[in-house]
């Protein structure tokens, strides 16, 4: 099957997931309210897509790339729900505290954050200004724990509130091309657990997903070198493992919203066709 | 002589580790700035190239996620990071120049267990362990060592468990196999041996002594105390 036809298969499946107690079905995530950082292209489109489909609206949060993000929020809205796009440097202190109150303005509350936005040189130690190595850090690690933290009352005020972090495979193990990236990764995964330690008594679940190689159309902050660079290193990881779909990290995203992993928090979940086994 | 620089002083364990290296005949260098290029160069004037580098920066700050102070959370956070980056890419320059050297992290069970109180160090910490693995991978190649040392709680911290942190502190003695909190001692002792050439094979490692705290689990809810429920 090919990936469009499963994609196609799974739209039609999200939007008539869930049997209400009339004994209609109706999409998954119906009503709910997300923020989704970066989700205007690459593996955040995959996930505003898939939320969509499953019912929600969306926030779509976007720098540098805003056409991409206004035409995956025409695709959202042809699915039936609200979509708008959102630009904000996530690079700048000030960026969540916008974001969410765009967010409460335009969807009246907020009920699932999907912090994705991230920025990936792919740079050695050596290669990094000391500028640089701060600001994937204030991208990827600092502006994830300042939405989290800004989000928090009006994830409590849902009832239901999801937090769900788009980290990576180098969150567990090191990359070898990219130390700041991985860095902040590491990070993330602490701010999974200390968010999902003391959110937990609020019935908000915290969550990651660690997406592997996947295919992406290019990646922010990328340079032409950086981008041959990373498409040579996916092309030899995908002879054994393949090459992830953004919608596959979508598809983790809609049920980690949905009620159905109400169970389920402080864990972190690949999304790699298995290359990081341990 | 062997030299080596123990970038925060002010880390519990700090003076036990600086004793213990220098009773191995080790140079002890204590301190610097090292949040600038400016900062690190004076340092480095000052010292000179180290054959030990440990980063034992542990800033943090005590609150919740929720508590609307995002602000302080990230400043200290960063600047532990900050202080690890610019220490070991300089340092580590030199070292990877004379194809040998050691870089330790001096850091805690909390780079691994969340904290319920102090996000700021353990977001820093877990970061600063990928860190050490990134470091480990490149630096490896030149002759060097990284690795880093997970403390448990420490008995010279025994204070910082009276105040306003969860009452899952209380019962670390219950909770620690060995009945227990880890010492300065412990903490020195394993400084030691890794930067011993006993550990020459060892690189990229997180050694744990903490006594098998770590296997405790989540069991509690993480709240603030009153200053009066305090014993």
């Amino acid at each position: 099957m090919s990936q469009k036809e499963i994609d196609h298969y799974t739209d039609a499946f999200l939007r008539e997931a869930a049997v209400l107690p009339s004994g209609e079905s109706a999409p998954l995530l119906k009503g709910r309210r997300a923020i989704v950082t970066g989700g205007g292209k690459g593996i955040g489109k995959g996930i505003t897509l898939r939320l969509a489909a499953a019912g929600a609206d969306v926030l779509i949060c976007g720098w540098g790339n805003m056409d991409m993000a206004e035409t995956t929020a025409q695709e959202a809205r042809a699915l039936g729900v609200r979509a708008k796009t959102f630009c904000a440097d996530l690079g700048q202190a000030d960026a969540a505290e916008k974001i969410v109150r765009e967010a409460v303005d335009f969807l009246g509350g907020i009920d699932i954050l999907v912090s994705n936005a991230a920025y990936q040189p792919n740079l050695d130690l050596e290669e990094y200004t000391p500028e640089r190595f701060e600001r994937v850090m204030q991208i990827n690690l600092w502006s994830p724990v300042r939405l989290v933290s800004a989000c928090i009352p009006y994830l409590k005020e849902s009832g239901h509130g999801r937090v769900i972090l788009v980290s990576s495979i180098h969150g567990k193990r090191p990359s070898g091309f990219d130390i700041a990236y991985a860095t902040s990764k590491g990070g993330l995964q602490m701010l999974l657990r200390e968010a999902a330690l003391e959110l937990r008594r609020d019935n908000i679940t915290v969550n990651a997903i660690l997406p592997g190689g996947t295919h992406v159309e290019f990646k922010s902050g990328e340079t032409f070198q950086m981008h041959q660079k990373r498409v040579k290193r996916q092309r030899e990881y995908a002879r054994v493992f393949g090459t992830g779909s953004p919608s596959d990290s979508g598809n983790l995203a809609v049920y980690l919203a949905s009620d159905l992993s109400a169970y389920i928090t402080g864990t972190s979940i690949r999304v790699d066709g298995g290359i990081v086994l341990f | 002589m062997k030299s080596v620089l123990i970038t925060d002083p002010k880390h519990p364990a700090a003076g036990a580790v600086a004793r213990r290296l220098e009773s191995e005949g080790y140079r002890v260098f204590l301190g610097g700035d090292f949040t600038s290029r400016e900062g690190v160069r004076a340092s480095l004037a000052a010292t000179g190239p180290v054959d030990a580098l440990i980063l034992s920066g542990h800033k943090g700050y005590t609150g919740l996620l929720s508590d609307g102070n995002c602000e302080a959370i990230v400043s200290a956070g960063q600047e532990n990071i900050r202080e690890a980056y610019y220490a070991a890419r300089h340092y580590g320059a030199l070292m990877a120049e004379q194809k040998r050297g050691s870089i330790l992290f001096l850091s805690s069970s909390h780079a691994k267990k969340p904290t319920g109180i102090n996000a700021a160090y353990s977001i820093s910490q877990s970061a600063l362990e990928m860190f050490m693995k990134e470091l480990a991978l490149d630096y490896g190649r030149a002759g060097l060592r990284v690795n880093f040392l997970r403390i448990g709680p420490l008995e010279e911290e025994e204070k910082a468990f009276d105040s306003l942190l969860s009452p899952a502190d209380y019962d670390v003695l219950t909770k620690s196999p060995i009945g227990r909190r880890t010492t300065a001692q412990d903490a020195a002792g394993a400084v030691a041996f890794l930067l011993s050439p006993d550990a020459a094979g060892i690189n990229g490692a997180c050694l744990d002594v903490d006594g098998g705290l770590y296997f405790h689990y989540m069991d509690r809810e993480y709240t603030f105390k009153k200053e009066a429920d305090l014993p």
